[in-house]
């Protein structure tokens, strides 16, 4: 696996950090941290791949050669993909839910621009400069640690984040970098950065194999397992751009929902306990036709589905207010439909996870539109 | 003497470099032509880099997907062939060692760093390949030959590239007033503009926000810029196999026939193609002038070039040189020079890019491999791929960055743990690799000698240092990071 497939980032709670906090509210915060974690699954992951609509064999008969057999079925109408077995896992524990038919607020097709607005949490390509976590994470009031290189632009907000990535490089001598100490004491910003460097715990100057997906589940599971430790992860796996050869449960998209689960995997095994106050959430650009094309793959579609995990979920369930994928009830004939707007569901999640006011974070990060309120739907209270 | 001037308009100066009688005559003397190419290795016509990019683009889509759609692992096999075969791994390596040799090794640093600044300014994003295949030729086909033109000339031949057009969608645009608009809306199909363009048209590329331009100017900017475009070709035509991987041309048929209105003043086209196609270079012609522009993208070159947050004393010289000159830019670019001369006490945080071609120039680190060809056939080695592994580790490949508005030249950007830790680790990583070997005391003395003003400082602080890390020392002190 290649580490450039995929990444994390960590966002940290800034009550250590700032001291600005009465104690009080530093401690009841700790109490009710949450987590959040936001993969993101770039190239347009297809929703009616991982959690098919079984009803009336439509789907098989429109997708005769990849339609995927030997699923789990959660319910008369929805089933799962079959190399999501660690997510049917959590659905059976009441830790899962499908939001389907959803999609952020963009019908162009295009990757660059979807993701762009996936990550921006915008209506135009581009606009905004900065994330809508990025965005989150400012109006909650936190500081953020990005394990990545460079920062994604769904974490980056108006102040400054710290970040990691995993490297095979090494300081200097000890002597050599006591020196620098010094040497950068006029000049606060390196000085401020080089002493976060040097003052780093032992999980980040011990170089993991940077090349394992599940190593770095696995730092990210004891980062947001600690009290004052970060609360906010972001993964990336590309590659679900599927125009040939999407094939059947072996095939390429089942492939890479197969790491997607392997990823749900590690987190919910190094979070032990946390995994109660985690929530894990997907978040792709856009779904895929429905019709299967002459290469046995599929076309950028627009309505898809978001896969969540974890314990602040109210209990398994697929949300959805369903469109129908008949000819008629298709958007432009051709894609399964977005009945909801898929910011709610983030806004929601931030809203829950950063103990924020919802309105507050829907004016400030997505203050196009007034979105739903979905916590007392999906999640706990 | 200002010596760090050397390194803030250049990349500093090699022990084997000749030190400059008069620093500012040697900075505006390289402005002054295109120089000629000191790399002696392969190279390829933008033309040859758009059919390389064709084939990789027509074989997958219409070859390889419809021949391997039962089997996702010969289908990856085939793909990773066809990469070879069109050098998908290759020519991003080749043309950032092309675009550091010049740097290192070239007789004109200083236009190199103008054509730095210039690249990142009109940046394409990541985005389909294009870092391997376009950005490259882009550089040098479109930017270095108007470089010593108007920015106008400079803005108008980036806007029409195929680069531009493709990176950032203009051939997805149609004018609501075109006959092709009126052709689909009888046929029941929609018609829209694409804004992309034309919006980073003024956001990034010439009048900035502070122009106070609304969503109606955007618009009026996108009609303007309809019909330029890359037009695929269709499938029964000769080229068909070329994809979008077309040159540009301006096809009236998309065009908006307006009339527009942009930032206040009204354009009205007259009737034919030459009107039509003429529009674009009238509104450029204005925006270039525009008062936002000029403080715009003479705060960027100082910003760049001088100090972090120029002040206006700083900026109004090359202000006054782009209004004199009425754009000029070899003008502007020697007042830029001329500034940076003047206030080269004032520091500036290099970019990842730029700090490691001054370690590689000023340490005289081997860095080149000794030849860059390719048989097309097989992965490119580890050697000739070390230049954008490098690039990558220290967080900026020029050709990839991740958003339009290019690579970041504020410290705060740069300055975060891992990246900082990124600049001491390959330091480091080279030293273990033996590459400082004829790094001696006498070697040092001659650095510091020809580029710093405070050599008894950097030798009172690299005392207590080990021999085997002093250029690590050097490198990484705060007189290397800001200059």
């Amino acid at each position: 696996m290649k580490l450039n497939r995929r990444q994390f980032t960590l966002g940290s709670t800034s009550l250590l950090l700032s001291g600005l906090l009465p104690l009080k509210v530093k401690s009841s915060t700790i109490d009710n941290k949450k987590n959040l974690v936001v993969i993101m699954l770039r190239g347009a992951m297809d929703g009616l791949t991982a959690v098919p609509y079984i009803h009336e064999n439509t789907l098989e008969k429109v997708r005769p050669d990849i339609f995927v057999k030997k699923l789990f079925k959660l319910n008369s109408d929805f089933s799962l993909h079959p190399k999501l077995s660690g997510f049917h896992n959590l659905w059976k524990k009441d830790q899962a839910t499908i939001i389907h038919a959803t999609n952020i607020p963009y019908t162009g097709r295009s990757h660059f621009d979807g993701q762009n607005l996936m990550e921006s949490g915008g209506i135009i390509p581009y606009k905004t400069k900065t994330g809508w976590l990025g965005k989150g994470i400012d109006v909650a009031g936190l500081d953020g640690l990005s394990m990545s290189l460079p920062m994604p632009l769904l974490l980056r907000g108006e102040r400054n984040q710290d970040n990691f990535y995993p490297s095979k490089f090494s300081m200097p001598s000890r002597n050599l970098i006591d020196i620098l100490k010094n040497h950068y004491a006029d000049e606060p910003l390196l000085k401020k950065s080089f002493d976060k460097l040097t003052s780093r715990p032992l999980s980040m100057t011990s170089a993991p194999n940077s090349k394992n997906i599940k190593t770095l589940a696995r730092i990210a599971g004891a980062e947001l397992k600690k009290e004052y430790g970060p609360r906010v992860a972001v993964f990336e796996i590309f590659g679900f751009d599927t125009h040939a050869a999407q094939g059947g449960a072996d095939g390429e998209h089942g492939q890479k929902l197969k790491i997607l689960d392997e990823t749900f995997g590690v987190l919910k095994k190094q979070l032990g306990k946390t995994f109660d106050n985690t929530l894990i959430l997907t978040l792709t650009e856009f779904g895929r036709t429905i019709v299967q094309n002459s290469g046995y793959g599929t076309e950028h579609g627009y309505g898809t589905a978001v896969l969540l995990g974890g314990g602040l979920l109210k209990k398994s369930q697929v949300f959805t207010d369903w469109p129908g994928i008949k000819k008629k009830e298709l958007f432009e004939g051709r894609d399964l439909n977005s009945t909801l707007d898929a910011r709610s569901i983030y806004c929601s999640a931030m809203s829950t996870c950063f103990n924020t006011d919802f309105k507050l974070m829907n004016k400030h990060v997505f203050p196009d539109k007034t979105l739903i309120n979905l916590s007392n739907k999906i999640f706990k209270s | 003497m200002n010596k760090s001037f050397f390194r803030k308009v250049g990349f500093g100066l090699s022990v084997n470099d000749k030190v400059p009688g008069n620093p500012l005559d040697w900075a505006i003397d390289q402005i002054s032509i295109i120089p000629d190419l000191n790399w002696k290795g392969p190279i390829y016509s933008l033309k040859e880099m758009m059919n390389y990019h064709a084939e990789y683009n027509y074989t997958d889509r219409r070859v390889l997907r419809q021949s391997f759609k039962n089997s996702r692992k010969e289908y990856k096999r085939a793909k990773k062939l066809l990469k070879y075969k069109t050098g998908h791994y290759y020519f991003e390596p080749l043309w950032m060692s092309i675009r550091q040799n010049e740097a290192i090794n070239g007789n004109s640093p200083v236009f190199h760093r103008f054509l730095h600044f210039w690249g990142n300014h009109f940046a394409i994003q990541k985005k389909n390949s294009m870092y391997s295949y376009d950005v490259g030729p882009y550089h040098r086909e479109v930017i270095t030959p108007s470089m010593l033109k108007n920015i106008e000339d400079l803005v108008y031949n980036v806007t029409i590239s195929w680069a531009m057009i493709h990176n950032l969608d203009n051939s997805k645009s149609i004018g609501p007033n075109s006959p092709r608009a009126f052709k689909n809306m009888d046929r029941g199909k929609s018609a829209n503009l694409n804004e992309n363009h034309g919006r980073e048209l003024l956001e990034l590329h010439t009048v900035s926000p502070s122009a106070g331009y609304d969503q109606e100017d955007v618009i009026n900017m996108s009609k303007v810029m309809s019909g330029w475009m890359h037009r695929i070709p269709k499938m029964s035509s000769k080229i068909h196999k070329k994809e979008e991987n077309v040159p540009v041309s301006f096809i009236e048929e998309y065009h908006d026939s307006g009339p527009f209105k942009i930032l206040g003043k009204k354009y009205i086209e007259s009737f034919g193609t030459k009107a039509a196609k003429s529009m674009l270079r009238k509104v450029i012609k204005d925006l270039v002038r525009h008062p936002s522009c000029i403080e715009f993208i003479s705060h960027k070159l100082c910003n760049h070039f001088v100090t972090q947050n120029p002040s206006s004393e700083i900026v109004n010289p090359v202000i006054n040189a782009w209004k004199k000159s009425e754009g000029d830019l070899k003008s502007i670019h020697t007042e830029v020079i001329k500034q940076a001369y003047k206030y080269s006490s004032l520091r500036k945080f290099q970019q990842p890019e730029t700090w490691f071609i001054q370690f590689i120039k000023m340490g005289g680190i081997k860095y080149f491999p000794n030849n860059f060809d390719y048989d097309f056939k097989t992965m490119i080695s580890r050697e000739k791929d070390q230049i954008r592994r490098i690039c990558r580790n220290l967080g900026q490949l020029p050709f990839r960055p991740l958003q339009p508005n290019g690579w970041s030249d504020y410290e705060e950007d740069w300055l975060s743990p891992e990246l900082l830790f990124r600049r001491i680790g390959v330091l480091n990583k080279i030293k273990d690799k033996g590459r400082y070997k004829h790094i001696d005391h006498e070697y040092l003395n001659e650095i510091l000698k020809r580029n710093f003003d405070n050599s008894k400082e950097i030798i009172s602080f690299l005392k207590n240092i080990g021999n085997d890390e002093k250029l690590i020392a050097l490198f990484s002190s705060k007189w290397m990071l800001k200059t």
